[in-house]
């Protein structure tokens, strides 16, 4: 499994396991709005943040903790990837 | 029916994503250390804690007049809370209890007499009985929550906690405070963590996210209590902390009576065996017990137990007894709800 395939892998299991609700079951994609599918809420959003933090060893700035691109796996697979992408260049 | 209870703290196997090990352990307490592990973390958080208050004390926000805005319930837990935050930290509080048309009479009077007792100012703030009777309503006959919600308390309590945080961020940005501290226990702030900062976008995001489902079910009255105000909320500089002081401290329930007895506070009648200043508590307990297997404070008192500040037969003796019939009417009758919705 490809890198980035293994960090979606973490993400969905993190959220499934948090949410209580299997997203394959529930026929939730990628790119689906997790807010507006009844998955997260604000709660659920400081808990993810808090996760990825600590999980991938990064800190978000302002600008990506209100980043929309957080409601989906789609979304935060990118994040994930871009912040991996700037600490191998730094 | 029996049922089987983790050996070290007290979930049930109806919990949701519970195994147990071959000793009876579950999964829960296999994520956390032992008792002596889990101090040591409390002393880091109480050390966090203390630099966060220091500053807050030495450096106060310019203009503002209050250094925290306590979320004051009346109960137990938010009044020791404010005795902690006035007499270890001498800060300058200004409590905030939130009257959902629930609460005892009892509070009340605890409310006045530990705020004069210890020399804070306070409000009550009443939202409109009817507006807290529909989203009473909407909790218990509509899947209002996520369904995560179910593991940190019933949809009742999530209901208030919600409309509770949302409006102490707006007393703070109000009164320009950027503190907001609670006698948070269970399900208001991740596990492990005493204060949690919240900026503008953080905000901003929660806001969005919660606004449009209450707006959905309520009209546009929830925007009253669940908006942030977005002029203060849109302001680059607002930052705020919102600390839960308990967990990172040693007590006990008995020493937090006891301590806050000496205050004047007297422990409701009224209140049912796990809270102490809301009457609707028990509806809660009794619905989410029907319907999801376990009660609501399992998760909580399973903490206190693994933490060893509170007897496993303690905590048993509170989730083992599920209020009903003729306790809970009077309650329903004022929600407009009866005991076959329970099964939702």
């Amino acid at each position: 499994m490809s890198n980035n395939g293994l960090v979606r892998q973490k993400i969905v299991e993190y959220i499934e396991d948090v949410s209580l609700v299997s997203l394959t079951e529930q026929q939730i994609g990628d790119g689906d709005n997790l807010f507006e599918v009844g998955i997260l809420d604000s709660y659920g959003l400081i808990e993810l943040l808090l996760y990825l933090e600590k999980q991938f060893a990064f800190k978000l700035t302002e600008e990506e903790m209100a980043s929309p691109r957080l409601a989906s796996v789609e979304g935060i697979c990118a994040i994930v990837a871009e912040k991996a992408m700037v600490a191998r260049e730094a | 029916m029996t049922v089987t209870r983790c050996t070290r703290c007290i979930l049930p196997e109806t919990f949701p994503n519970i195994t147990f090990d071959d000793r009876g352990v579950c999964s829960y307490c296999r994520e956390v250390g032992d008792v002596q592990q889990l101090a040591v973390e409390r002393q880091a958080l109480q050390s966090q804690l203390d630099a966060l208050f220091h500053e807050a004390k030495a450096n106060p926000k310019s203009g503002a007049i209050y250094d925290v805005i306590v979320a004051y319930s009346g109960g137990k837990d938010s009044t020791y809370t404010l005795k902690l935050l006035r007499e270890r930290y001498q800060l300058n509080c200004l409590a905030v209890t939130i009257d959902n048309g629930f609460l005892s009479e009892s509070t009340f009077e605890n409310c006045r007499t530990i705020a004069d007792r210890l020399s804070v100012d306070h409000i009550f703030f009443k939202p409109a009985f009817d507006f807290m009777r529909r989203l009473y309503q909407l909790s218990v006959t509509r899947e209002l929550h996520v369904k995560s919600a179910i593991k940190r308390a019933s949809a009742i309590c999530n209901s208030c906690i919600n409309l509770v945080n949302v409006h102490m961020i707006n007393v703070a940005l109000q009164n320009g405070v950027s503190i907001v501290a609670g006698g948070y226990l269970g399900g208001q702030l991740p596990r492990g963590k005493a204060h949690i900062e919240l900026n503008r976008n953080l905000m901003a995001r929660m806001r969005e996210s919660d606004l449009a489902k209450y707006e959905r079910h309520l009209g546009a009255v929830a925007r009253n209590y669940f908006a942030l105000h977005a002029n203060n909320a849109d302001d680059s500089d607002n930052v705020i902390c919102v600390v839960n002081p308990l967990v990172a401290f040693d007590y006990d329930e008995a020493q937090i009576v006891r301590e806050i007895t000496a205050l004047g506070w007297k422990p409701p009648k009224d209140t049912g065996l796990n809270s102490t200043n809301c009457m609707l508590n028990d509806v809660g307990i009794a619905i989410h017990q029907r319907r999801h297997g376990f009660h609501p404070y399992e998760p909580e008192l399973a903490q206190l137990v693994r933490e060893g500040r509170m007897e496993r037969s303690d905590a048993l003796r509170k989730v083992e007894t599920i209020p009903s019939g003729e306790v809970l009417q009077p309650i329903l009758q004022r929600l407009s709800l009866k005991e076959e919705q329970f099964e939702g």
